[in-house]
């Protein structure tokens, strides 16, 4: 394996490429230990009687569940390994710092839903910043229900240094 | 928890009611399960020395799902959260105060729905700002 650092210009060949699907069942205990993480506490997410009384018929999962979703869709369970969105693409460094999101939300989610994510490589630039060079990544996912409807759409950027 | 805000009484530069979080690591180690996001910079003081970070820091994901309870606990069970962004300006320590907050920049109405757009960030108790986003919500009109 060559030492060579990868360029810009390598890391341009990977634009475009597409993680395989992630599947996620949306379970109970994924939203409560979501809200417990997050101490957020609102009976819409889990208080069924609260929620019956909603315009919702019942709880719905908490639409920022998806900083938390966007890791779990990233297939990295060893120690020592930096959670990336598309793993069969490669980070020309080590470091990883979180840069930006968008989250844009479409149908609400439910416990019970098992959802499809595809999430995509969309864009690499390089420059010079506090931490020396730094690589900025964009990633792209759009995630349906298995009924195929849209329940989001968010774009990522990683610093990558 | 009846609906508080109606589209009708937002006011451009209304602020949201701040949330106070003080994420320990506990917390982060919390989020880290709920998350399954393992990265060591946010639970090992060495491995985030070594990171060139002074120590441990908040995850980016956590302030942003705080950003969310801070817009959802607004708007209410009638309300809509459709859209959120933030870009992650600084790191934050463990243990200490964090202010999250929010406030109206516009409201204007699509079609028929009754949108607000917001500013919304997370502040460390020097004032200095460490998330900076905005969201954009549907919110219950009276007229409706």
């Amino acid at each position: 394996m060559s030492e060579r650092l990868l360029t810009l210009e390598d890391m341009q060949k990977h634009v475009g490429t597409e993680a395989k699907p992630h599947v996620l069942h949306v379970e109970k205990e994924l939203v409560r230990r979501f809200v417990d993480a997050v101490h957020d506490p609102n009976p819409l997410w889990t208080d069924e009687e609260y929620a019956k009384g909603t315009r919702h018929g019942g709880t719905i999962v908490p639409p920022q569940i998806f900083s938390a979703i966007m890791t779990i869709a990233r297939c990295s369970p060893d120690t020592g390994k930096i959670p990336i969105p598309v793993a069969e693409a490669p980070l020309p460094r080590e470091n990883v710092l979180e840069g930006e999101e968008t989250w844009e939300f479409f149908t609400p989610l439910r416990v019970g839903d098992v959802i499809t994510s595809r999430t995509k490589l969309t864009d690499v630039k390089r420059r010079e910043g506090r931490l020396g060079e730094m690589f900025i990544l964009v990633y792209e996912a759009e995630t349906v229900n298995q009924r195929g409807e849209l329940i989001a759409r968010s774009t990522n950027t990683i610093v990558n240094y | 928890m009846a609906q508080k805000v109606y589209y009708e009484d937002v006011t451009e530069g209304q602020e949201l009611p701040t949330l106070t979080k003080h994420p320990t690591r506990r917390q982060l180690v919390m989020w880290a399960g709920a998350s399954e996001d393992y990265y060591e910079i946010h639970y090992d003081t060495e491995f985030a020395r070594k990171n060139r970070l002074d120590d441990v820091i908040v995850h980016g994901r956590l302030k942003a799902a705080f950003l969310g309870q801070l817009v959802t606990d607004w708007i209410g069970p009638a309300g809509t959260l459709k859209k959120m962004s933030c870009r992650y300006k600084g790191t934050d320590p463990a243990d200490e105060d964090m202010r999250i907050r929010g406030k109206v920049t516009s409201k204007r109405v699509e079609g028929d729905e009754h949108l607000v757009d917001l500013d919304i960030w997370t502040e460390r108790p020097d004032g200095t700002t460490t998330t900076q986003g905005t969201a954009i919500v549907a919110l219950p009109s009276r007229g409706a």
